[in-house]
């Protein structure tokens, strides 16, 4: 039991900081960006490309990044060029049609060759419960963190976050003020793919690393930040690490393993519907 | 053009393209007749997204798992041998597919746009797991879904196809023309405003996710009747997402534009092929293409439908028909709304306090204020859009408790401050839909005549803000209530739009048998057009009266009128 | 004009049942013209692919086609990509058989070629020599052989070596089951215990591809296992491997299938996959020293393909055609390759365990040995000079 527990503390924390990136994004640029991990992906791939080549680690991880940041960046720049008064559900649809691109342009890239992924946190921390727990997991857990208290400081203390919040909120009201958001939009785009890949380089070594299934670790992202109501960062944080937990403990228990993967959709489903229970209409007024 | 005119057109067009599909089955290939069928199928499937994303504008990532489960009941049926073949089968794939729909369906109920797109995304997702983990009936046993007899060959089975497509597009056309089907188009603007209308908004959703459902379990049963084997992958999320991006960059919510959407998945695929390209780019292409007809707001099969207009010719403009006066429906006497000790908290803050308010029926009742006196927050709570406290009675009935749909049902309308008039509908469709009665086009002249020259085939998304106003107040009232809430209908328009309004409104109660609830801040309309003032102020009535001795109350220019108009 | 339109799609429901008949779907077979078409379904593109398989295929039909062709014909070899789409693999399918004329199919290599087409090959009367058949379909058709072992009896023969060789007397399974692979695992499972008459410690088949497998691996680890099973394909098995590696699990032994017995499995887990077993279904191509595999070695590093199982397989099923359709007499159609692949006397290869057969049996699965190799300082070392026969039947 404990033992399931520990070991869904690394998947937890890959599912909290995906999760708190989908949130912060959907509450600075107004998008669930459902590409989110196939820019990390993107980002895992091109390192690997360039370790290939007899870059040391440390430079190719950079690169990773870098191209993380400017796939991101496309995708903000194609939102910021023709979507930028449009409504979060428009946006969300566009990064639907962006993430079945980054998909195919990555297959025709890279192909499905397996890579060769150094892990940079694979040295172990302790062992709990009997379970061996490497850097990546509190790295990836305080990546989360610093996500969700950047996100925090930006939108609280500055005045960029302000006007970024605006954007989301009120995007031609803003324009008419004559805020200028187009640029730091993009850098934001950017800064989210950065970080995605960041994750990722975290995470691909330890799991499948095939092009599809990093991409779809959107599908628990989007259930982490769905606990969080997609704008409350605490909750998105405590649901992605509900969620490894809770992966965890089932893949140890006989009843539910088959379907284990469902049962956290279900219980998320159920959690939104009552958190929900009292909104009917569709606007405020 | 005349009905019987557009009914030959459309008939001689139907059975071009029935002998077009007859000749491609006995002319084409062996292997460009299998390419069809699967243009065709597909074509099924994005026409299951028109619904529900391209009319009902509700994000749906799930439609490759309703096929799955369309193809699994199949094989199951084919399986157990169930008599009848496909001819019987395929409405049973249609009806298991339909709890599943509303199954997601009921999330939607409180969950809109991004929510219900994730939510969607993670259906398909666990679908796809659940499948992958259990395979296709049959499958293990080798055993193939069989066809009937009349349907065994290739060419066979590709009329059945087209056939069901057709009856698909037929039935999605005639739903389209109704009420019902209007009902969808206007979801996706307002839920506020189709519930203005007295739609039932859980009642739509529900029903476009049902209806979308079926469609999309019928094209899985087609596919297994296609492919005989099926796999888990036919279905997979990917599947989902990219019908999603095709249905929207093609324009899926019209039969053509599912059929060219079938087409392009099939053609770009076999082009990719002939010249070696590898296939992912055809994904790629989706992609791009969806961007782009999101950048436009429209598909392809909507830029045809409008390249066409264009070559048909403008319409010419309507002039205002001059008012006809008709007998009066009802002679209505009475009270027609009594509101006692009606309060509205927002938390901490009162909007309104223990109000009273009676409006006689056959009359127009002005209710004024200054911004923030709690106006629109008293429409939202007698209408049933906000919670309240307090007694609502529309003549004699009591609505307390009674949601907003079943209100306007029970004859109570209002419009809306904001802009809500389902942009995707024509002026007529519009007003039937209102309406909720059978109009004719004479009704509608009648209604509209005096008022605002529009004619009711134009979309609503091509007239402009103050026109789109008027058409809605003439929509509440075509719908014949007991009380027509009219929340600021003045606002934005110009001073001879304003003048006809006023008298439009004046004979309103008698042609419609109605009375009305005006909330306007044009004083000078006000005057001339009600009988009866309430004056609103920090959530409370402070006034009441005919409006010569309101206007000159001390109290209302106090609070209201300001210190200037006193000087 | 809503009856109208109704009366026409009646009328047209009324047309589709007269006059349809299929014509019989013969290629586009021109005797003369030289030239004999082969066609292959397989994953060039998309999530898993298997582009070896026909690349050695066609090293093989043009290193014969520079040597003259069969009796004078050249042979045209046409590869289709079904991209792991199983719309796309039924489109290829089509193409090749009812459009392009292909007199058989040889060297396909594809997660669903054999579930999508199996019917339509046995319809169209051609039969289908699978270079890397996966899906159990693949081994319960009357129209495809594949020359692989298969992941299920690859599966058998692992059990068998982990508990009659290695002699380990708790045996664990972990499955990743993808599609309507569960029941042929399952007769893996059911044959090996009639066989041996013992019982898996741990038979866990819920690993999904994109799962963490830190819980599987601690499962294994805390039921005691002293041997796992596991049927994961590359990236699976690395990060399992990996997880291993990272939670300090020793003293079990790790068997893997055919999948990930590749050079990119060896240099992505280096050191962290030390004494990982994996089963080869044809002679260990990494095994340099080995002389059966030196025609196949020259071959490939001619024609510039990459030395994979894969390769081997195409190489086989292209070899296995090229020797068959050169004993037909008289013309080479879709009809007579049929019938000289249904009346085939069984083909010996030394890169093989057990003869080839095709013959007009119900279902095939001919290749049943495997040579076990493992992973010893960072590259496949063969641990089983001699093959290891798989005793029992599966189905």
């Amino acid at each position: 039991m404990l033992q399931g527990l520990v070991s869904g503390l690394a998947a937890g924390g890959t599912y909290a900081a995906l999760g708190l990136l989908l949130t912060a994004m959907y509450r600075l640029t107004a998008t669930v960006n459902l590409a989110v991990a196939a820019t990390g992906m993107a980002g895992v791939y091109v390192m690997a490309a360039l370790a290939e080549t007899g870059l040391p680690y440390g430079m190719a991880a950079v690169g990773g990044v870098a191209a993380g940041a400017l796939t991101s960046a496309g995708c903000g720049a194609v939102m910021v060029r023709w979507f930028a008064g449009s409504g979060a559900q428009l946006r969300t649809a566009v990064s639907i049609a962006q993430l079945i691109g980054i998909i195919a342009l990555a297959y025709i890239l890279f192909g499905d060759t397996p890579r060769v992924l150094w892990n940079p946190a694979g040295a172990p921390v302790g062992t709990l419960a009997g379970v061996v727990v490497t850097w990546g997991t509190p790295a990836l857990i305080a990546l989360a963190v610093l996500i969700g208290g950047g996100t925090h400081l930006l939108l609280a203390r500055t005045s960029l976050g302000l006007r970024l919040r605006a954007m989301a909120e009120r995007p031609v009201t803003t324009e008419l003020l004559g805020i200028g958001t187009r640029g730091p939009a993009v850098a934001l785009w950017g800064a989210a793919g950065a970080l995605a890949a960041l994750v990722l380089l975290l995470v691909a070594p330890v799991r499948s690393s095939d092009i599809l299934s990093l991409s779809m670790l959107i599908v628990p992202a989007c259930a982490a930040a769905l606990a969080g109501g997609l704008t409350r960062l605490p909750g998105a944080l405590l649901g992605g690490l509900a969620l490894g937990l809770l992966e965890g403990l089932l893949a140890g228990s006989a009843a539910v393993r088959e379907y284990r993967d469902a049962v956290p959709f279900a219980a998320i489903l159920l959690l939104l519907l009552w958190s929900r229970r009292g909104e009917v209409w569709d606007a405020a007024r | 053009m005349p009905p019987a005119d557009r009914a030959v057109r459309w008939g001689l067009a139907v059975l071009a393209l029935a002998f077009l599909a007859y000749g491609m089955a006995t002319a084409l290939p062996a292997y460009w007749v299998f390419l069809a069928m699967s243009a065709v199928i597909s074509g099924v499937l994005l026409q299951s997204l028109g619904v529900i994303a391209g009319q009902a504008g509700m994000v749906s990532l799930c439609q490759a798992a309703f096929a799955a489960i369309g193809a699994w009941s199949t094989a199951q049926l084919n399986l157990w041998g169930v008599p009848g073949g496909l001819y019987v089968w395929l409405p049973l794939a249609g009806l298991a597919a339909v709890p599943f729909g509303l199954l997601i369906g009921l999330p939607a109920l409180r969950l809109r746009g991004v929510h219900l797109a994730i939510v969607t995304l993670g259906f398909a997702a666990t679908v796809d797991i659940v499948l992958a983990a259990a395979s296709f009936p049959g499958v293990d046993l080798g055993l193939s879904v069989g066809r009937p007899a009349g349907l065994s060959s290739e060419r066979q089975y590709f009329l059945f196809c087209v056939g069901v497509f057709a009856l698909v597009a037929v039935a999605l056309a005639v739903v389209r023309r109704t009420r019902f089907g209007a009902t969808w188009r206007a979801l996706r603007e307002s839920e506020r405003a189709t519930a203005a209308a007295g739609t039932s908004v859980p009642g739509a959703k529900l029903s476009a996710f049902a209806v979308s459902s079926f469609i999309a379990g019928l094209s899985g049963a087609l596919l297994a009747g296609q492919l005989g084997m099926l796999l888990a992958r036919n279905f997979d999320p990917g599947q989902s997402l990219t019908a999603y991006a095709v249905a929207v960059m093609a324009g899926a919510h019209h039969a053509e534009g599912a059929l060219i959407g079938g087409a392009l998945g099939v053609l770009v695929a076999e082009l990719l092929r002939r010249f070696g390209i590898p296939q992912q780019w055809a994904n790629v292409v989706f992609a791009v293409g969806a961007i782009q007809a999101f950048t436009q707001g429209a598909g392809i099969s909507d830029a045809l439908r409008a390249a066409l207009r264009r070559r048909g010719g403008r319409r010419l403009p309507v002039a205002p028909v001059p008012l006809v006066d008709k007998a009066v429906p009802q002679a209505a006497t009475g009270t027609a709304l009594l509101i006692t000790g009606l309060s509205v908290r927002y938390g901490q803050v009162a909007a309104v306090q223990d109000v009273g308010l009676e409006v006689l029926a056959g009359s127009v009742h002005g209710l004024v204020g200054p911004n923030g006196a709690g106006k629109s927050s008293l429409v939202d709570a007698i209408t049933g859009f906000t919670a309240c406290t307090g007694a609502v009675e529309l003549a004699g009935h009591d609505l307390n408790g009674r949601p907003a749909h079943l209100r306007a049902r029970a004859g109570l309308r209002r419009t809306f401050q904001q802009d809500r008039v389902p942009t995707g509908l024509t002026a007529g469709e519009y007003l039937r839909f209102a309406a909720r009665r059978p109009l004719t086009a004479r009704d509608l002249a009648e209604a509209l005549g005096d008022l605002v020259a529009v004619d009711p085939g134009r979309t609503i998304a091509d007239l402009d803000v103050g026109t789109r106003r008027l058409l809605e107040v003439a929509g509440a009232l075509l719908a014949r209530p007991a009380l027509a809430v009219l929340d600021e209908p003045a606002a934005g328009l110009g001073h001879a739009e304003t003048e006809r309004l006023g008298r439009w409104l004046r004979a309103a109660p008698e042609r419609f048998g109605c009375a009305v609830l005006l909330i306007e801040h044009d004083l000078d309309l006000v005057r001339a057009v009600c009988s009866r003032v309430s004056v609103m102020d920090f959530g409370r009535v402070i006034a009441e009266g005919p409006p010569a001795e309101v206007f000159a109350d001390p109290r209302v220019l106090r609070a209201y009128l300001g210190e200037e108009v006193t000087a | 004009m809503i009856a109208s339109r109704t009366l026409s799609v009646l009328l047209l429901a009324a047309l589709a049942g007269c006059g349809l008949a299929d014509t019989p779907t013969t290629g586009r077979d021109a005797p003369g013209t030289g030239v004999i078409r082969v066609g292959a379904v397989s994953s060039l593109s998309g999530p898993v692919t298997f582009p070896d398989s026909s690349a050695a295929a066609k090293a093989v039909f043009d290193r014969v086609n520079e040597q003259g062709g069969i009796n004078g014909q050249k042979i045209e070899y046409l590869v289709a990509d079904d991209k792991g789409d199983p719309a796309a693999a039924a489109q290829a399918a089509r193409d090749l058989v009812t459009n392009q004329g292909v007199v058989l199919l040889a060297g396909s290599a594809s997660l669903l070629d054999c579930a999508v087409n199996a019917p339509f090959y046995v319809q169209s009367a051609i039969v289908a020599v699978q270079g890397t058949g996966v899906d159990p379909t693949c081994f319960e058709s009357p129209a495809i052989s594949p020359v692989n072992t298969g992941p299920y009896l690859n599966m058998a023969i692992n059990m068998y070596y982990a508990s009659e060789v290695l002699k380990r007397d708790k045996v664990c399974m972990f499955l990743a089951i993808l599609g309507n692979t569960n029941d042929a695992y399952g007769g893996a499972v059911q044959s090996w215990s009639k066989l041996t008459g013992k019982k898996l410690t741990l038979d866990d088949r819920t690993v999904k591809p994109d799962s963490d497998p830190t819980p599987f691996v601690l499962r294994a680890r805390s039921a005691g296992c002293q041997a796992v099973l596991y049927n994961g394909t590359e990236p699976m098995a690395i990060a399992w491997m990996k997880v291993v590696k990272q939670q300090n699990v020793t003293g079990i032994d790790w068997l893997l299938t055919t999948a990930p017995y590749t050079e990119a499995v060896a240099k992505a887990l280096g050191p962290d996959g030390e004494g990982t077993y994996a089963n080869a279904e044809f002679e260990p191509f990494t095994d340099a020293g080995s002389a059966v595999l030196k025609d196949w070695r020259e071959l490939m590093a001619a024609k510039k393909v990459p030395l994979t199982s894969f390769g081997q397989g195409g190489y086989l099923a292209a070899t296995y055609v090229v020797d068959t359709l050169k004993g037909i007499k008289g013309a080479i159609t879709r009809e007579s390759a049929a019938q000289a692949f249904k009346a085939l006397k069984p083909i010996e290869n030394p890169l093989v365990g057990t003869a080839y057969e095709f013959g007009a049996a119900a279902k095939h699965r001919s290749n049943r040995a495997g040579k076990i190799v493992q992973l010893r300082g960072g590259a496949w070392q063969v641990v089983t000079p001699e093959w290891v026969r798989y005793p029992g039947t599966l189905g």
